[in-house]
């Protein structure tokens, strides 16, 4: 019986983790924006995660454990690519990156190149609040950060997202104007 | 007038918007919206900047339709973009199917394979390893994944199959007025007869049309489109591995 146990509990585990795949695009993709990083964020995660797979005690955290493992590759790929911030706000404000040029959707990308000069701290913290609805506690423990802080970089980061886009919409001239980050 | 603001902050607004107050505050909040026109415009644009964001995230582009649509403009761009999409359908079930789909995916199916040592009529085992970065990091690290998978099947007298296919920056790897590879590539093919370099046509074609004169490698044979050749192998039960 403990054998068809553990089997059951794999094959729910495989399950979840493929069904978790797209979510964990959207929010690597929202951190990263840029596909192909978040593409490799995504499968470098789900590979750690089946060779962790028994470090998961209660099956009822798997997706706060999930994000986790996603926040610490991040961190990793951060480390090896220090360029990395400045790389993202070149290639968000470049006037003719495909996205750009090929996007119908004005707004999305004007909101993608907002969010693209928050600090990255503030980026994970409202894409877990957003698009994963974690609550501050589970984001605290995903990011390994106490509560307030997780408080003050989503406070933060809808004042500055606010701004921005204000900034944006009364400096509209039709044409891309280039974002600098804000100190 | 503005005592609701005063008692409200900007914290507890938002704490409010993402439900993460407890009744009593929430209480608090609701009474001081009530009175506060100011603050139920706060939160009004707090609501619409989380639609907003959600709206920005909700289909996030994918690597391969990114691409296509970057050069595509006649005809194939519809095949290109199906291609793409079957692409990428192809990879999640081959993902599902295997489970050993990561940047360290090349050690996966060593070890995976080491577990089957043991069976010597194994199934020759059949990669396509896909390089699309001019990257050297990322290169020099394709071509030791290669090296390191000939060389363990080599060792272990297991049959295998290995193409190395090149479309986009990837090209640079290929090509003879910029590779900084050519001894490497010449040395593995005259090493190992298991293992093919493959360029996209398409991927030459377009730097072509840029006036961009293409000359490759003598090792290197052309695949009319890398897409196509994944798929291809895909579906006769190549294991794909992104470089």
């Amino acid at each position: 019986m403990k054998i068809i146990d553990y089997l059951c509990r794999g094959h729910e585990f495989d399950k979840k983790l493929a069904a978790s795949r797209e979510r964990l695009y959207r929010v690597a993709y929202s951190w990263c924006h840029q596909p192909d990083v978040a593409d490799d964020l995504v499968q470098e995660t789900c590979a750690k995660a089946l060779k962790r797979r028994s470090q998961l005690r209660d099956a009822a955290k798997f997706d706060g454990w999930l994000l986790r493992i996603l926040a610490n590759t991040w961190y990793d790929l951060l480390r090896l690519r220090k360029e990395q911030v400045e790389y993202d706000d070149v290639y968000m404000a470049d006037e003719m990156s495909p996205e750009y040029i090929h996007s119908r959707y004005e707004a999305i990308v004007d909101m993608r190149k907002a969010i693209a000069l928050l600090p990255i701290g503030q980026r994970q913290v409202l894409s877990l609040v957003e698009l994963e609805q974690c609550s501050y506690s589970d984001v605290a423990e995903i990011l390994e950060i106490p509560v307030g802080t997780v408080m003050s970089r989503l406070n933060r980061a809808r004042k500055q997202l606010r701004e921005i886009l204000l900034q944006g919409q009364s400096s509209n001239t039709g044409n891309v104007t280039p974002l600098r980050r804000q100190k | 007038m503005n005592n609701s603001m005063q008692n409200v902050t900007e914290a507890e607004l938002n704490a409010f918007l993402d439900n993460q107050l407890d009744e009593n505050e929430k209480s608090r909040v609701l009474a001081a919206l009530n009175d506060d026109p100011a603050l139920q415009t706060q939160l009004a644009e707090l609501r619409q900047l989380r639609d907003m964001y959600l709206h920005a995230y909700e289909n996030p582009p994918r690597k391969q339709v990114a691409k296509q649509t970057r050069v595509s403009r006649a005809t194939p761009r519809r095949l290109g973009i199906a291609a793409s999409i079957l692409l990428t359908v192809g990879i999640i079930f081959g993902w599902l199917g295997n489970a050993h789909f990561s940047i360290n995916r090349v050690h996966a199916i060593q070890e995976e394979d080491m577990l089957d040592k043991t069976s010597r009529t194994a199934a020759v085992k059949n990669v396509i390893l896909h390089v699309t970065s001019g990257d050297t990091d990322r290169l020099d690290a394709a071509l030791d994944d290669a090296e390191n998978l000939l060389q363990t099947y080599a060792k272990n007298e297991q049959p295998l199959k290995l193409e190395i296919i090149a479309n986009d920056g990837g090209l640079n790897l290929m090509r003879k007025d910029i590779s900084i590879y050519q001894q490497r590539i010449s040395s593995l093919t005259s090493r190992y007869e298991n293992v093919t370099f493959l360029a996209c046509a398409r991927a030459i074609k377009r730097l072509e049309s840029k006036g961009i004169e293409v000359e490759l490698l003598p090792e290197i044979n052309i695949a009319p489109s890398a897409l196509e050749q994944i798929i291809e192998r895909m579906q006769d039960g190549w294991q794909y591995i992104k470089a």
